[in-house]
């Protein structure tokens, strides 16, 4: 018995380890895990000490993680069923891969007590729904919201003489403008295109598709549009940028998105607006304004991040009011830098002059205004990433490149957007039946 | 005098502590995680959810897919291309720094330090290289009046340029190989058919190939393996594009899995692999003996 002291001595002091209530302060112990490796210490000193202060009961340990690390790690994590913290901050891509197996819990209850929903920009709430529809129980609270922007380069602009873009601005007005801030040289090395065009579903064309009256989806989510006649002339005015109008460089997946915009080798570029921290180091003047409309107005895809509570979380309420502070940030220090300068969908945040006159500056009102004047909507769907990467991705590529037309391209599109989500859709039966 | 253990069992098993560290690491890193994917390949299995078995499901699903054949095609395309060219390399760089000159040890590493540069570095910089508009590769044919292609734009050149790319990368490998099987060739062989008037050539074709036939058959078979392992080329440098036209089984395996979260899809496709590299092995370890020399 004697031999065996010093082993259960240690099992108890391993055991005394892992407990999570901190018995000697009495203070609860939560865990929050984040990607914002780049604002680590902002996210100690602006959120999570001022947190702390203002909840002595609540101790908070944090952890950042690389964020090419993180979906790896927080998958991982919810398939071996386990949590990698209480707090979790989930991005869009990957938050329904999480709700369909309940990996965080319910937040509604927390958030129709303890917050007013008219303090928020509603539109961004359904993708952090089950489901991704409006019935959906919400398994995240959104943080922050990113919308497609239309970024120009001023010096061409002003080159070109053209006016810069507004809110009034339709797809008409593009194109026109794109001509004139095209020019023919020769030499490849100066050559400027009038727009720069997304290539990949990573939110500029889906926003043009909208807008000019097509969809990529049905309206809830189960099966393809892409066979719709207004979907297919949307696109085909797209691919025309390109292959008729000659306004827009060929697709180079060697390139990454918005390369030749950074490099001031393309006027404009449709692409989510949280880019502008890449461009805070650039060599000409830009600026942002809110995309065209087109005949179905102004349609903007939408992204963002939130935070969740971990199912196996022995401090939900604990976890709620980090939660809370978070996304209503009391002190507003740092709420520029926490999200990448992306918008905050807590209004009082979002109208901050501590966001709108945060680096990088630029047209943050026009950008708020999207919420007024447009509709936000987002594609996420459970297999969403596969469909996108061998189906619409590919195809794209191969239409904007003029090696496919735009009929067969979209027909092949529907086929493989269809064949995903009957797959991630069907049921346990259905797989069963169909075993060898 | 040298005791041959085996003959006392009980030195035997005095071998066995010794050997339990990696035996134990053996079969937790290697062994278990190569049976547990088996498993898997007969499940659906996503994320947060529970493995549930479906049989041959994942490998009909698979089997009866376009896309999956796209794939293996792309694949062998890729290794076709790459281990012919990488081979020859090689095996050139190896005969001319195999010369015993002033500074050949200055040229060995330079050919050498492809191969300890970081991939993922030597691809972004390849990736600059190859830019259709304003890339090194293009400005310089065009200094001799060629118009070059838009490298990894377009869906027939991005695999070859690819290749070529692997090929600058790892042929300082092989070369090293190479080299040590050259070091190891007598000279005497060569000095006597020189006096019995063999060129240069004959010399090599009929002393330096057949001697270091069981070195290239070892290069060979690595580097066929190699081929279709490739993954991070395409990752950097084309992401599987344009089109599906540089999507090889790696990749695919690694979206599937890690992108599109089905791991029992993902695990099927591992071992569809894993039977292909096999077959391929075994007809090359079959027709090496119509080739390497034995002596």
């Amino acid at each position: 018995m004697n031999s065996l002291s010093p082993f259960l001595c240690a099992l108890l002091l391993l055991l005394g380890c892992g407990n999570k209530e901190n018995v000697q302060s009495g203070k609860v112990h939560i865990k929050l895990v984040h990607f914002y490796l780049d604002q680590k210490d902002t996210w100690q000193h602006d959120m999570v000490e001022p947190f702390m202060k203002a909840h002595p009961n609540i101790e908070v340990e944090v952890e950042a993680v690389p964020f090419g690390l993180y979906t790896t790690k927080i998958l991982s994590a919810a398939a071996s069923g386990v949590a990698i913290g209480d707090v979790v901050v989930i991005d869009d891509w990957f938050g329904q891969e999480l709700f369909k197996h309940n990996y965080t819990i319910p937040l509604d209850r927390f958030y129709l007590r303890d917050l007013k929903p008219d303090d928020f920009f509603a539109q961004f709430f359904t993708v952090w729904r089950k489901g991704n529809v409006e019935s959906g129980a919400l398994m995240a609270m959104p943080a922050s919201g990113g919308v497609t922007a239309l970024f120009y380069n001023k010096d061409l602009f002003d080159k070109a003489g053209v006016k810069y873009p507004d809110s009034t601005w339709t797809y008409a007005d593009l194109l026109a403008a794109a001509h004139k801030l095209t020019n023919n040289a020769s030499d490849p090395r100066e050559k400027t295109w009038g727009i720069l065009l997304d290539d990949g579903l990573f939110t500029g064309i889906d926003t043009y598709i909208y807008s000019n009256g097509g969809k990529i989806l049905s309206d809830d989510k189960m099966r393809s549009a892409m066979m719709e006649p207004q979907t297919i002339a949307a696109v085909q005015s797209y691919v025309d940028l390109i292959q008729k109008e000659h306004v827009a460089p060929p697709p180079d997946p060697s390139q990454f998105l918005g390369q030749r915009f950074m490099l001031g080798h393309a006027a404009m570029m449709l692409h989510i607006d949280v880019a502008k921290t890449e461009l805070q180091h650039a060599t000409f003047r830009w600026d942002v304004a809110a995309p065209p409309k087109g005949s179905a107005g102004l349609m903007d895809r939408q992204n963002g991040q939130a935070f969740g509570i971990t199912r196996t979380s022995e401090h939900p309420d604990s976890a709620w009011e980090l939660i809370k502070w978070i996304v209503t940030l009391p002190t507003k220090k740092g709420v520029n830098n926490l999200f990448n300068s992306a918008m905050p969908l807590y209004k009082p945040l979002a109208h901050s002059p501590e966001f709108l006159e945060g680096e990088p500056k630029c047209n943050r009102q026009a950008l708020l205004a999207i919420n007024n004047t447009g509709h936000v909507f987002t594609l996420i769907t459970p297999g969403w990433q596969e469909w996108r990467d061998h189906g619409f991705i590919p195809n794209m590529q191969d239409m904007l490149a003029g090696r496919e037309s735009v009929h067969d391209g979209c027909a092949a599109i529907n086929r493989r957007i269809d064949e995903v989500l009957a797959r991630v859709h069907s049921n346990t039966l259905t797989r069963r039946r169909s075993l060898w | 005098m040298v005791k041959i253990a085996t003959k006392n069992p009980s030195s035997g098993r005095a071998a066995y502590p010794y050997l339990l560290p990696v035996l134990i690491g053996f079969t937790v890193f290697t062994v278990g995680p190569v049976l547990t994917s088996l498993y898997l390949s007969f499940t659906h299995y996503e994320i947060g959810a529970k493995p549930e078995f479906v049989a041959l499901a994942n490998y009909r699903e698979l089997l009866g897919s376009q896309l999956f054949w796209q794939v293996v095609g792309h694949t062998f395309y890729y290794a076709l291309l790459y281990v012919p060219a990488s081979v020859a390399a090689s095996l050139g760089l190896a005969l001319l720094l195999e010369k015993k000159v002033r500074g050949i040890t200055f040229f060995r590493t330079v050919y050498f330090l492809p191969v300890v540069t970081s991939m993922v570095a030597a691809a972004i910089i390849w990736g600059w290289l190859y830019n259709g508009d304003i890339g090194l590769l293009n400005y310089l044919l065009s200094l001799i009046g060629i118009s070059g292609p838009k490298w990894l734009q377009d869906p027939n050149w991005a695999l070859p340029a690819i290749a070529l790319m692997s090929v600058w990368k790892n042929a300082g490998y092989n070369m090293m190989i190479f080299l040590a099987g050259l070091t190891n060739i007598p000279a005497d062989y060569h000095e006597a058919a020189r006096i019995d008037g063999a060129t240069a050539f004959e010399r090599f074709r009929h002393i330096t190939l057949p001697l270091l036939s069981p070195v290239m058959f070892f290069v060979l078979v690595i580097t066929t393996i190699g081929a279709f392992q490739v993954f991070e080329q395409t990752y950097v440098m084309t992401n599987g594009g344009p089109g599906t036209s540089t999507l090889t089984l790696s990749y695919y395996i690694w979206e599937t899995a890690f992108e599109f979260f089905n791991l029992g899809t993902a695990s099927a496709l591992s071992y569809l692999f894993f039977i292909i590299v096999l077959i391929f092995t075994l007809v090359q370890f079959r027709a090496r003996k119509r080739w390497v020399f034995q002596p």
